[in-house]
């Protein structure tokens, strides 16, 4: 009986969560930037935007690929690219991409199955700035927009649901904090959406620091 | 409850459709049915895949095929990865349609969904690598979402067309057929045959036949 007992005891602690398994996950984000661009201008970005996660599910460890994508309005960015030295408001996209690998603490509960995870992994990026309302000293028109190319570095801490099965669609919800440097901007010309083409690259000197703050909530969907 | 299937057990309901003379009865009842594929299985549906992407993309891009590819700038573009400047309209919609296309074409031939994620990103990633690069380097957005937001919108169009195929009459039928033409052909393997069996007064029983 005592054997009974303590075998019970040990295999009571096993994690019913799924492990071993590859996962799709996707989820909604608000997102908050300050972006350190030309003369170390402070401009404030707020946007929405939605996220997506391909990886690999062990027991503490998780590795994946991320997609944070995002979207909303930039005022009174200080810009140069070629020529010209721009400043203006308008619309700012923003695309990112990077492995991350994450760990969960499954010894400790948040609340009722679930758990807290951190993670770290390198982000590449891609911003779009479409500008409505600026000034220009060069070249630079209406008829183009800007986009800069940033890479860095990501950290997340959340908490997600140990669920027995992905067919559950555990949720997660994380706050993601990225800092990342500008690399090379280019300016494309706008007139034809169908089309692109690219007027100019040049790899840049100027220090555009982005630091994002992304709150994110979703599940896995399969 | 799957619609039109009556199990022996539900004397009511088919008291009902007994005495309504104008009930549809569905011949077929639209699912996915995942299995394992041998080796040969996937290179052939990736071959598959490969040939058809050779032949749409010059036929659904002719200008851009004819004005911006050349033989020359496909060595220029092989191996080069690069964020692309297309508008969302490209990488948020088109990518992700053509990525649900695949997902489900996969899952018609028995792919469970991750499965079918897996090869959606191979035959996406042979497309970027060694077809669209006759036009444009490869897209490092167009090489994950394709895929990853391609299959999720899959999943969506997944459950809604087998939930319009299944509701039995011929406008769910058509709308589920439109958004997943995959259920179209020979290949889709999910078609499960319903005969109900009939005595005298009452339904008694089902057969139900799968081809695969």
């Amino acid at each position: 009986m005592k054997l009974l007992l303590i075998l019970l005891f040990f295999i009571s602690f096993k994690s019913f969560s799924f492990d071993n398994d590859l996962y799709v996950k996707g989820g909604l984000s608000l997102t908050q930037a300050k972006i350190t661009a030309l003369n170390g201008s402070n401009d404030k970005f707020h946007g929405i935007g939605f996220n997506t996660h391909f990886g690999y599910k062990w027991h503490y460890l998780d590795f994946g690929l991320s997609s944070y994508i995002y979207w909303g309005d930039i005022d009174n960015l200080e810009f140069q690219a070629t020529d010209s030295t721009i400043i203006g408001d308008g619309k700012y996209r923003h695309v990112s991409f990077g492995p991350m690998l994450k760990y969960k603490f499954l010894n400790n509960e948040v609340f009722r199955y679930w758990h807290a995870y951190i993670g770290l992994g390198p982000t590449w990026s891609l911003q779009t700035i479409k500008l409505s309302n600026f000034s220009s000293t060069g070249s630079f028109t209406n008829q183009s927009k800007l986009t800069y190319q940033s890479r860095g570095a990501t950290f997340v801490i959340g908490i997600e649901e140990e669920l027995s099965s992905k067919e559950q669609h555990p949720v997660f919800i994380e706050g993601l904090f990225s800092v990342k440097k500008s690399q090379k901007v280019s300016v494309v010309d706008n007139q034809d959406p169908t089309e692109t083409n690219i007027l100019s690259t040049e790899n840049t000197n100027q220090k555009i620091i982005d630091k994002i703050f992304t709150l994110s909530m979703g599940m896995t969907f399969f | 409850m799957i619609p039109g299937i009556v199990f022996s057990n539900s004397l009511t309901n088919v008291e009902n459709i007994e005495e309504s003379s104008n009930a549809r009865v569905p011949k077929y009842y639209w699912g996915y049915v995942d299995r394992n594929h041998t080796t040969s299985e996937n290179l052939n549906n990736i071959a598959i895949i490969y040939g058809l992407s050779w032949a749409a993309y010059p036929l659904t891009q002719p200008e851009v095929f004819r004005e911006k590819g050349s033989w020359k700038k496909y060595g220029n573009n092989f191996g080069e990865l690069v964020f692309d400047r297309d508008e969302p309209f490209w990488n948020w919609f088109v990518h992700p349609i053509s990525g649900s296309q695949l997902f489900l074409y996969y899952r018609a031939n028995g792919y469970s969904r991750i499965d079918s994620l897996a090869m959606t990103f191979v035959s996406s990633t042979l497309f970027e690598f060694t077809v669209e690069i006759y036009t444009e380097p490869a897209s490092i957005q167009d090489l994950f979402q394709t895929p990853v937001l391609g299959s999720l919108l899959g999943l969506g169009l997944e459950n809604l067309s087998m939930y319009l195929l299944n509701s039995g009459n011929l406008a769910g039928k058509v709308l589920g057929h439109v958004l997943n033409p995959s259920t179209l052909f020979w290949f889709y393997e999910g078609k499960v045959q319903i005969t109900p069996n009939i005595s005298q007064s009452r339904i008694n029983g089902l057969n139900v036949v799968v081809d695969f």
